[in-house]
Order: C-alpha cells, then sequence, then structure tokens
C-alpha cells in the first residue's frame, strides 16, 4: 500500500486529499495508471512531479509500499 | 522573532522581516522583492494552496544555496498562503550582501527557484466566484 496526496487541481477535481492505493512498481507506472483510472485529468496527471518523502522522485523511481506520494501538479507559488 | 523561511496564513510584512534583522558592518546592500496579487482579466483574490511541510523544506534548500552560490550574508523567504486580495503583498523575499551586484542576484535566484520548485498552487478567482488553477510558474 502508499499513501497518495493530493493537491490545488487535482484534490478539488478528485474530491479528496489522500488516499490509499495498492500499488508498487516504478513512479512512471504509477502515472500511467492514474492517468488510465482518471482519463479526465490525464492533462494534469502527464506533467505533474511526484514527491516522496518531501523529496522529488524521477519516473524510474521504485516504490516498494508504505511511502507517502505526493502528486505534484505544475507549481504557481510567487 | 521573526522566521527566515515562513509559510503561513497570516501575513508578517516587509517592514517587520527589516527591522526584526541587524545585518553586519560590512553589508551595503539589501534588496527587497514583493510579489504582488495582480488584476488580471477580472480576478479579485488569489487562493493560495501547500504542501507546506515540503514547501518549507524546499524553500530552506533554497536558502541554503543561495548562501553557498552567493557571497552574501542573509535571505529571508516568506510565502503566503489562503486568500489574497488584488493588490495585497503574497511573497516576500529580502536578501543582504556586502555589495548591490550580488544582493540582487541572490534575490533573483531565490525569487524564480522558489516560484520553480517550491510545491505551492494558487487559484485565480474571478468577480462572479468562479476560480481557476494556474498550472506551473
Amino acid at each position: 500500500m502508499i499513501k497518495l496526496l493530493y493537491f490545488a487541481i487535482l484534490r478539488e477535481k478528485l474530491g479528496k486529499q489522500e488516499e490509499m492505493l495498492e500499488f508498487s512498481g516504478s513512479v512512471g507506472e504509477l502515472r500511467k495508471l492514474l492517468v488510465e483510472r482518471e482519463p479526465h485529468l490525464a492533462d494534469v496527471l502527464k506533467v505533474c512531479l511526484f514527491a516522496v518523502n518531501q523529496e522529488y522522485v524521477g519516473e524510474d523511481f521504485i516504490l516498494k509500499g508504505g511511502e507517502t506520494v505526493a502528486v505534484i501538479p505544475p507549481v504557481s507559488g510567487g | 522573532m521573526v522566521p527566515k523561511v515562513y509559510l503561513g496564513v497570516e501575513w508578517l510584512g516587509a517592514e517587520r522581516v527589516l527591522s526584526s534583522y541587524q545585518p553586519p558592518e560590512d553589508c551595503g546592500a539589501s534588496v527587497v522583492f514583493l510579489g504582488v496579487a495582480r488584476e488580471d482579466d477580472g480576478v479579485q483574490e488569489l487562493h493560495y494552496e501547500a504542501f507546506p511541510e515540503m514547501a518549507i523544506k524546499v524553500m530552506e534548500e533554497i536558502r541554503q544555496e543561495a548562501l553557498a552560490k552567493f557571497p552574501i550574508k542573509e535571505v529571508f523567504i516568506h510565502h503566503r498562503l489562503g486568500v489574497v486580495k488584488v493588490g495585497e503583498p503574497s511573497f516576500l523575499v529580502v536578501t543582504y550582501g556586502g555589495h548591490r551586484e550580488e544582493t540582487f542576484s541572490a534575490c533573483r535566484y531565490v525569487v524564480d527557484e522558489v516560484k520553480k520548485r517550491a510545491p505551492i498552487w494558487k487559484k485565480e478567482v474571478y468577480k462572479d466566484g468562479k476560480g481557476e488553477w494556474v498550472l506551473g510558474a
């Protein structure tokens, strides 16, 4: 199981801030799974970054289970 | 005590930051960047949201990078969350250095990197109450 955190546009459109998901595999595979599950959010999900334990990670990063994974839409602070 | 890195609903303001810090005597420059909510095509408010724990961490990393990259003395980075009305400030970076050149460069670096990397988002909210998330800096 991993814990997913959603923010901003994703939090609003999905109507939730977090969820538990049965998943292990790469961040790239997680992105693919989320796009398949939420095709109406594909445009945003394709450009999101992912952070594990509050650090940005790449597509090849392997999630073994137990991680908290933040799905980070393109940022717009300032 | 005014924190060097701050993220929150309450706005501490530039004056409080400036009066909180006594720069060393070899410090000849201070640069203040203030980001203000802009009226763009009927925008009335900006709603800011963050992943606060990570945003604070990223802001502190950027502060440390600026202190390492440029020969400067101190950096303050403050960002507001929640509702910010047009004309109100949302983002403050203050750098202190020996001379203007490195102090301007460091301020610019911090502003650009925070906008690029900190997990903070703004939603533009219009007069009719409808809003749109801004995607990307």
